[in-house]
């Protein structure tokens, strides 16, 4: 007995070592970058880009050489059976690091694009997010020849702007949350493709309602406080700010800090006059990282700081108007509202009256160093 | 049945066949009942799952050394009581039906598209078999040492916490008076494991006293274990989303990533096998020791084999389609209640009236 229940379990190990699922990685091509586009004419075209890494004969890593398929479809997946024509292996998108989309495709709800990320256990939800103004497709195809590997090229670019909160990281699942939930709503990268088809570069947070792009963004110069009221930093965060209006030499207008450590509180609150009041407190400890000015004596900083923040706060309040006149509640105001007054919020409109809603900045700088040169 | 478990190894065994398949639904089968209120019906839930709890210690404390078919026949008399262990023999059977094909669904939707149902259904019940064929007392062990993967399961769904937020927890009371009716009845039936505390309560060293407070405290572990798993899924997915989504813990560990391990939700897939594996036992070695109190006692081994051939064969017919595993799930529901609240309910009121009778019979 006990014998041939060994002989089973044996046996078991032969017959069940999983060959059913493998896949092997030999017989798929990945693709690490995806870009979709809607045409003048409404019609999907789906273009990746697949690193070639194989052939690194000589020792030390190879050079990587790329390939870009493009295809038309009526859905992302029949996009990629239209790929898998031209492939000797069969396309397997479970490894995709970025997803660019083109302007005229994000303009119209971006649900029905990525539905398949969510659907499909195998896809891997980690892919990055952007929006490229113009041509998705275009972006892609840039190729630097300094980039020893240039399937990397775009991500690195959004990398780097996320480690210094230029950016924030925006993937599938993140924005998942924020897609289905009522009253709030997210940012996502925007690129753009510059020196004549060379290069590509960050321009800053294109706002979204709903599933769809508005058209809109907050600028690069104001990204990095827009992030820190949003409570998200980077690993260093820095900010250039015009503090002045005329002087000369034109550099002494402006003002760097570097920010050491910050604290973001958004209230909200049911008002009278405007429905909803909103205040966000942002409290930053910086180093004056660059004083063009030359003069900065202890004497001198009170009044700095308060031009630092009178600065910062109509910066804010720019920041703050951008994103009502596009209609993208992205602090979340609204999903506060649902939270803490469930009753009021039921009597609201939100989409109609989150334009005209009060949302104060009020920004504190304290600084807490100015450099080892005084 | 010589030996007895210990009582460490009581609490394991509990908590092991709490935890099964829905620690992963839970999150959303409450949210469809009860909202954003999900996790206030859980605490409820719970506590009225300690009140079972201590009604069937004390139910058992009333019979000493008989399990749940002897109570059943000296309380309800020989006739009604085996009818009422038959009735037990097939709840017992659908549960483990249950188990096994939404295990069988769930690894072949998230892991093993390729592979035959049928072949995973043998593998979990062997391993099954394998673990009850040596008793209560090896089992034990076993269901102790798998309990290092609950805490290493909930140091990973950490991972949650990324990208979560609190609000989504708010605004609380919103739920309709049957929302609550209703989340709380699921909470209650995902922690039904209790009834099978009868089968493992009189083989239990120590006193009575002992055996309630190791209950009550394992079946606290449980509960805070899934208070934890429903409020991390919560804060992650927010309302909208969690309604689409089955199986949310998995869901939002797919974007976790670690230096060690790229998909952590296929790696916690594999962690909870042991979970599906453990409650599928529990459940299959109730349905064995009811199939030995049916008139004609047979052979141990032959008990255990007709038992598994009985739950592999419906589960290859539940796995056919959704329509026939809806079936399935319709009918466990229909019957779990008179199997998990009624009886047990049933048999802690007439424990009283056994006492009486023997202080009577004592004094005359």
């Amino acid at each position: 007995m006990k014998r041939l229940v060994v002989v089973v379990l044996l046996s078991c190990t032969l017959v069940l070592s999983g060959c059913w699922d493998t896949r092997e990685f030999k017989e798929v091509k990945l693709g690490i970058t995806a870009a979709y586009d809607l045409t003048e004419d409404n019609v999907y075209t789906n273009t990746i880009l697949i690193p070639n890494v194989q052939n690194s004969s000589s020792a030390g890593p190879g050079q990587e050489s790329v390939q870009f398929l493009t295809a038309t479809g009526g859905t992302p997946q029949e996009a990629r059976a239209n790929i898998d024509r031209r492939l000797s292996s069969s396309y397997s998108p479970s490894q995709l690091d970025v997803l660019l989309l083109g302007e005229n495709l994000a303009k119209k709800d971006i649900y029905p694009y990525i539905d398949a990320f969510y659907r499909d256990p195998r896809l891997h939800l980690d892919a990055v997010l952007a929006v490229v103004k113009g041509n998705a497709e275009q972006a892609l195809k840039v190729v630097p020849e300094s980039e020893m590997r240039p399937s990397e090229y775009i991500e690195g670019i959004l990398e780097s702007n996320v480690e210094t909160t230029r950016s924030m990281e925006v993937n599938l699942q993140t924005m998942g949350a924020e897609i289905f939930e009522n009253g709030q709503d997210f940012v996502v990268p925007a690129m753009q493709v510059g020196d004549g088809g060379k290069t590509v570069s960050y321009e800053g947070l294109a706002l979204f309602h709903k599933s769809s792009y508005t058209g809109k963004d907050i600028p690069f110069d104001h990204t990095t406080l827009f992030l820190l009221m949003k409570n998200v930093k980077g690993k260093v965060a820095s900010m250039t700010t015009k503090l002045y209006d005329g002087k000369e030499p034109q550099p002494n207008n402006y003002v760097s800090v570097h920010v050491e450590d910050y604290t973001s509180k958004i209230k909200s609150k049911p008002s009278k006059e405007h429905k909803v009041r909103t205040d966000i407190n942002l409290e930053m400890t910086v180093m004056i990282e660059e004083y063009p000015t030359d003069d900065l004596s202890l004497s001198v900083l009170p009044r700095l700081t308060k031009d630092i923040e009178k600065a910062l706060t109509k910066e804010a309040s720019d920041i703050i108007k951008t994103t009502q006149d596009a209609d993208c509640d992205v602090f979340g105001i609204g999903r506060s509202i649902y939270g803490h007054y469930p009753d009021y919020w039921k009597k609201l409109d939100w989409d109609k009256i989150y334009k005209d809603i009060e949302i104060v900045p009020h920004i504190k700088v304290n600084v807490r160093t100015r450099g080892i040169f005084r | 049945m010589n030996q007895k478990i210990t009582l460490s190894q009581f609490a394991y065994i509990y908590i092991q066949s709490q935890i099964g398949v829905d620690i992963l639904n839970l999150p959303t089968v409450l949210h469809k009942s009860a909202g954003a209120d999900g996790w206030i019906t859980l605490i409820i839930g719970g506590l009225i799952s300690i009140v079972f709890v201590l009604m069937i210690t004390h139910t058992s404390k009333c019979y000493p050394g008989e399990d749940l078919f002897g109570i059943l026949k000296s309380s309800l008399g020989k006739k009604l009581g085996s009818l009422a262990g038959f009735g037990y023999y097939v709840y017992f059977l659908v549960v483990a039906i249950y188990l096994l094909t939404s295990y069988g669904e769930l690894i072949n939707q998230w892991l093993l598209p390729e592979t035959p149902v049928l072949l995973l259904y043998l593998l979990l019940l062997l391993s099954a078999l394998y673990t009850i064929s040596g008793g209560l007392t090896v089992m034990a062990k076993v269901f102790t040492f798998f309990a290092l993967v609950l805490f290493f399961i909930s140091a990973l769904f950490l991972f949650g916490f990324i990208n979560s937020k609190l609000i989504y927890l708010q605004p609380m009371g919103q739920a309709t008076i049957s929302g609550y009716l209703d989340g709380i009845s699921v909470s209650v039936y995902s922690l039904s494991s209790f009834v099978l505390l009868f089968l493992f309560l009189p083989f239990t060293q120590g006193s009575y006293k002992q055996k309630r407070r190791v209950a009550i405290g394992a079946n606290i572990v449980v509960a805070m274990f899934y208070l934890y798993t429903v409020l991390i899924s919560f804060c992650h997915f927010g309302s909208e989303q969690l309604e689409h989504i089955s199986q949310p813990i998995l869901y939002m560990l797919r974007t976790a990533d670690s230096i060690l391990i790229t998909r952590i939700d296929i790696f916690v897939l594999c962690l909870w096998t042991v979970f599906a594996m453990t409650a599928f036992a529990s459940y299959l070695y109730a349905a064995e020791k009811a199939f030995a109190k049916l008139p004609k006692p047979q052979k141990k081994m032959i008990n255990v084999y007709t038992t598994s051939l009985i739950v592999l064969g419906v589960s290859v017919w539940g796995g056919l389609n959704e329509r026939n595993l809806r079936i399935i799930i319709d009918f466990q529901d229909k019957i779990t209640e008179y199997f998990t609240l009624v009886i047990p309910i049933l048999l802690f009121l007439l424990s009283f009236l056994r006492r009486k009778d023997k202080q009577g019979g004592a004094a005359s």
